[in-house]
């Protein structure tokens, strides 16, 4: 019996994992911007479940960047507030969060997805012509589930209207244990599937009598 | 007797996508500090690699006569 071919994985895998070592912090993703507002300026606050700070930022100011993200718990709550300069009325908002660690094409796709999500997009008519807003986001009472996802999330905002407009970015961090939320299940099958599918993928030798 | 190998490259490559998205999101989750295009277009090549150049199954129970 002769099989070709069948031994020359080996140098290949070990030349990639070698390669990967040396790449990978040198690959790293750099270090990213402040938080920052254009048209308007906004603080929050973040609480754990019952009811003390965890942290703060302000867009434009000190944290919600990647190097200091606002820390968050998803059983707790955010309260935030804020002004434009202008009063935006009869225009669109949209918020677009994406993670921080997915890459490009991972971070593209889910910021796109999140954008299109009831609440992260919509009309703003301000009939009443206020410049300041104010509220609270509570993501376990408003998801109904106790943990999603973890870890840390870049947040663009854009809000224009006829007299104007407000952009900015800013950073989260969801402190949670990631075990056992939806998102780690999602990868656990992901992860498993995909091994299985790798075991059974290897080449497949048959015999035939010539 | 003669003995054929039949290669899977694109089903190890579909299969290395799969589990590079569930690393990439393991990664995300964990805060973990490696860039998740990186672990993704390395899995698919890893299962590429597999599907093309892994030892053959079943070659060792095919014996010449």
């Amino acid at each position: 019996m002769h099989v070709t071919g069948s031994r020359r994985w080996a140098p290949v895998g070990s030349v990639a994992l070698i390669l990967s070592c040396l790449l990978l912090p040198a690959l790293a993703v750099p270090a990213a911007n402040a938080a920052d507002a254009t048209g308007c300026q906004g603080q929050a606050t973040s609480f754990d479940d019952v009811g003390i700070i965890i942290d703060t930022a302000a867009a434009p100011g000190i944290g919600g960047t990647q190097e200091d993200p606002l820390d968050v718990l998803w059983a707790g709550t955010i309260s935030w507030s804020g002004s434009t300069d202008e009063v935006l009325q009869n225009g669109t908002y949209e918020v677009a969060v994406a993670p921080t660690r997915g890459g490009i094409l991972i971070g593209s796709l889910v910021g796109s997805v999140t954008s299109r999500l009831p609440g992260f997009s919509g009309e703003v008519t301000n009939t009443s012509g206020r410049t300041t807003a104010q509220g609270s986001v509570s993501p376990a009472e408003q998801t109904g589930l106790s943990s999603i996802a973890t870890g840390t999330y870049s947040v663009d905002w854009t809000v224009t209207g006829e007299a104007g407009s407000c952009t900015g970015s800013g950073f989260v961090k969801i402190t949670d244990n990631p075990f056992g939320s939806a998102a780690w299940w999602v990868a656990l099958v992901f992860i498993l599937l995909g091994l299985f599918g790798i075991i059974a993928a290897r080449p497949k030798a048959t015999s035939a009598k010539g | 007797m003669s003995t054929t190998v039949k290669r899977r490259p694109i089903r190890g490559a579909l299969a290395g996508f799969l589990l590079g998205l569930g690393a990439t999101l393991m990664i995300i989750l964990y805060d973990v500090p490696i860039p998740g295009d990186l672990v993704l277009v390395g899995c698919v090549a890893l299962g590429l690699v597999i599907g093309l150049f892994a030892p053959a199954r079943g070659a060792h129970s095919a014996k010449e006569e």
